[in-house]
């Protein structure tokens, strides 16, 4: 048993952090939403997940990893005919995400890692690396869903005839596995899809038009999957194999431009306060 | 009275004009530029002139069920800018500018609208606004098509000899040569001056979504990738064919949809119904 300390900066005193700053290699900002997931998983489902996920990655690969607080809230506006999803204009969240970069950058921090447990905030959290990566005095910004990275397979083992997608098979799987408190036992069903609607859509995704849409209206019941087939070891075989992926990634961006600088800084944009 | 212009374009159309054809147009298309480095090979407005002409030839062909809105001139470049000349908008700039823009429209009666594009890093802020815009306006349909999308994979690699490909590359200085030939420096072209270290983790890292802020200048010295040399406007019209009949396609497909479906798809449009900002 390791006894590397695991930095989860909600449970760090200052002079905690004061000590993980010589060590710790990358900052890990769990985003996430509140939104419906189905009438089987709570509505905490992505932010807390993502959140779970990188304490465990900062527990593995400690003392290298600084795990921050979740954003609770993400790009949830398709969701919104649920009661209980909350949800962020792109500008709140971009803002935000600057607020808790700057603050630790303000700390000696200068490498961060978006990680990411909601399909909807992908575009937000590319621009922001986009924008923020280059305004910042940072050496480091990237994003990624930790639900792309590892070994999927053990989905194809479990996954029904429904194409998952929403409070899934994946979802309950994590949930087994790292948060079981989430998961409505006597709710869990599998999703429903609205074939009419399906039918329009289709053919127009098959000719590249991007066009979100409200999620009620392809999937009545707010699940796309069947989450009863979730189970604990596949999710621990997804969370174990991503945080295993990450750690080689890791390896791999030591070596990449400018992973100790320079930062860019080529873009001055001033900004009122 | 004289016939309305074909295509239907905004910026040169008199408000008169616009009052005539407006029951008759069923999408406004807004076509979303950028500014930026394009290697010694084609202009910084590349991407821009590529998708507005793309456009308006969709609008012609349509005429006089599409207009075209006037091209937002910069997208999100910020990668681009270790090369002189590359302009980047922060996402909520863009966002506002095409909120105030769809506003106006909205409120002379168009309610449509498509927004074309040929840059891929507008992509992320393109998609922010298709999430978060129809929430705070009264518009019946918002989305986006990314032209490039519609290219062939099997024609990309009879035409491409460059074994790399993506910007201001042999595929898209064809595509130049086609439309826009006074575009493309004829006498200065050359291949993408790739270095290694940086080629294989951009790879990398585009196969597993993962994004950073990394620089072009990064993977390519003189800010070009693959061979220009090779391209040719023949074969730029080729894939251009292509792109054009699937855009029709989209188009037919898009204007047939049943409107109940359309408006029960909507993003929800709860900030508007609230009136809040």
């Amino acid at each position: 048993m390791s006894n590397l300390p695991t930095y989860a900066l909600h449970k760090m005193s200052w002079p905690e952090v004061a000590e993980a700053a010589e060590t710790v290699e990358l900052v890990l900002i769990p985003i996430g939403s509140t939104e419906q997931h189905g009438p089987h998983l709570g509505l905490g489902q992505d932010h807390l997940i993502a959140h779970a996920y990188c304490e465990r990655a900062a527990e593995r690969l400690a003392p290298r990893l600084l795990a921050l607080p979740a954003i609770p809230w993400g790009i949830s506006d398709h969701h919104m005919n649920f009661p209980g999803t909350m949800t962020l204009r792109p500008e709140t969240f971009l803002d935000l995400l600057e607020d808790i970069i700057v603050s630790m950058r303000h700390h000696g921090f200068r490498r961060f890692l978006i990680v990411n447990g909601h399909g909807g905030n992908q575009w937000l959290m590319s621009a922001a690396v986009q924008d923020i990566g280059f305004r910042l005095d940072i050496d480091f910004l990237g994003c990624v869903g930790h639900y792309t990275l590892g070994d999927d397979s053990v989905l194809k083992d479990i996954a029904g005839e429904i194409p998952g997608g929403h409070a899934c098979e994946m979802e309950s799987s994590h949930d087994f596995y790292l948060a079981p408190d989430l998961i409505r036992q006597d709710a869990l069903a599998p999703g429903t899809v609205d074939e009419a609607f399906k039918a329009m859509l289709e053919p127009l995704q098959d000719l590249e038009l991007v066009w979100p849409n409200a999620f009620n209206a392809h999937a009545p019941s707010g699940a796309k999957g069947d989450a009863r087939k979730g189970t604990r070891e596949a999710g621990e075989r997804l969370i174990e194999s991503s945080i295993d992926e990450l750690a080689e990634i890791l390896d791999h961006l030591r070596h990449s431009p400018r992973w100790n600088g320079p930062p860019h800084g080529q873009v001055h944009v001033t900004r009122k306060s | 009275m004289a016939d309305l212009p074909s295509p239907l374009r905004l910026t040169h159309m008199t408000s008169p004009e616009v009052a005539r054809a407006r029951d008759g147009v069923e999408l406004v298309m807004i076509p979303i530029g950028s500014i930026e480095q394009h290697g010694p090979n084609t202009s910084l407005d590349t991407d821009l002139v590529i998708c507005e002409d793309l456009t308006l030839r969709l609008a012609e062909r349509f005429h006089p069920r599409l207009l075209v809105a006037p091209t937002m001139p910069y997208g999100m470049s910020t990668y681009h800018m270790g090369f002189p000349g590359s302009i980047t908008l922060r996402p909520q700039t863009f966002l506002h500018v095409l909120e105030d823009c769809l506003a106006s429209l909205l409120h002379h009666g168009f309610k449509r609208f498509l927004l074309t594009n040929w840059h891929s890093g507008n992509t992320s802020v393109m998609t922010l606004a298709l999430q978060s815009l129809p929430t705070r306006l009264p518009l019946d349909f918002l989305a986006s098509l990314s032209l490039y999308d519609l290219e062939d994979d099997d024609l990309e690699d009879e035409i491409v000899k460059s074994p790399t490909s993506g910007h201001a590359c042999e595929l898209e200085t064809a595509e130049l040569m086609a439309l826009r030939p006074d575009r493309v420096k004829t006498d200065s072209l050359a291949p993408g001056d790739l270095s290694p270290r940086g080629s294989r983790l951009r790879q990398r890292f585009w196969r597993r979504s993962i994004r950073r802020n990394h620089d072009f200048s990064d993977f390519s010295a003189n800010g070009a990738v693959g061979d220009a040399t090779l391209a040719t406007a023949e074969d730029g019209w080729r894939m251009i064919d292509v792109i054009e009949e699937r855009a029709d396609q989209l188009i037919m497909t898009l204007l047939d949809s049943p409107d109940d479906l359309l408006a029960r798809g909507r993003m929800p449009g709860w900030r508007y119904a609230l009136h809040t900002r």
